[in-house]
């Protein structure tokens, strides 16, 4: 399993630093996946009993979910004369 | 006895070199053998080694001599968690996908992408690497580690 990321660092110019605690989200995160998944799990059993085969919901958001975990470790750090920017998902 | 270690002995005999000197030979000798040689039992064909594991990240990293720096760091579980989905594209819609790619002279057949290419796919990134140096001074880095 990998972990989604826990906090986020935006910096803009030198003075504007901001950290956000991703992790105080996670428990919304787990309440919105309890509440979503039952409902792509019907759609997919709906889809499949019309014969639209291909459609899987559930498939899809679980697979959104890796990608937004994924981007724990993303960075991206741009300094030029100036424009400053710092972005970090830890 | 090996052809290093008797030209070493026969050194030694013809005095052209010391005691000292022959036995410190002869251990540099005993190491080299060392390193070199497997260890007892250990498989070397290439098939069984241990594989690199995948590289975990892009880097891209451009250094100006004006100042201007940029550093990107892209985790790669992006790009295995991107092409997983990839999975759930439906096969009318693939189909024009391809085209289009193989159109754009990109012939990647995303269908028959299976989760050891994308693992394979992964671990040979760790060999690639763009350098550009320009006259100027700057520098550009692409890499995986």
């Amino acid at each position: 399993m990998i972990v989604p990321p826990a906090f986020i660092l935006m910096g803009f110019g030198w003075r504007f630093r901001l950290w956000l605690p991703l992790f105080l989200l996670w428990p919304v995160g787990l309440i919105v996946i309890v509440i979503v998944v039952p409902l792509t799990l019907l759609a997919d059993i709906v889809l499949y009993l019309a014969g639209q085969r291909f459609h899987s919901y559930t498939r899809l958001f679980v697979g959104v979910l890796g990608i937004l975990n994924a981007t724990r470790g993303l960075t991206a750090v741009v300094h030029s004369g100036d424009t400053n920017i710092d972005f970090k998902l830890v | 006895m090996s052809e290093d270690r008797a030209r070493i002995l026969n050194m030694l005999a013809a005095g052209k070199i010391s005691a000292e000197e022959a036995e410190r030979l002869l251990d540099a000798l005993q190491v080299g053998a060392v390193d070199s040689a497997p260890a007892e039992g250990a498989d070397t064909t290439p098939a069984t080694k241990a594989p690199l594991g995948a590289p975990k990240f892009l880097y891209v990293k451009i250094i100006s001599t004006d100042g201007d720096n940029v550093d990107v760091k892209v985790p790669l579980q992006l790009v295995r968690a991107g092409l997983k989905l990839t999975s759930l594209i439906p096969p009318q819609a693939m189909d024009q996908l391809n085209d289009s790619m193989s159109e754009h002279g990109m012939s990647i057949d995303f269908q028959n992408l299976k989760p050891e290419d994308i693992e394979e796919l992964l671990i040979a990134l760790r060999e690639m690497e763009v350098n550009v140096d320009s006259a100027n001074g700057d520098n550009v880095r692409v890499y995986c580690e």
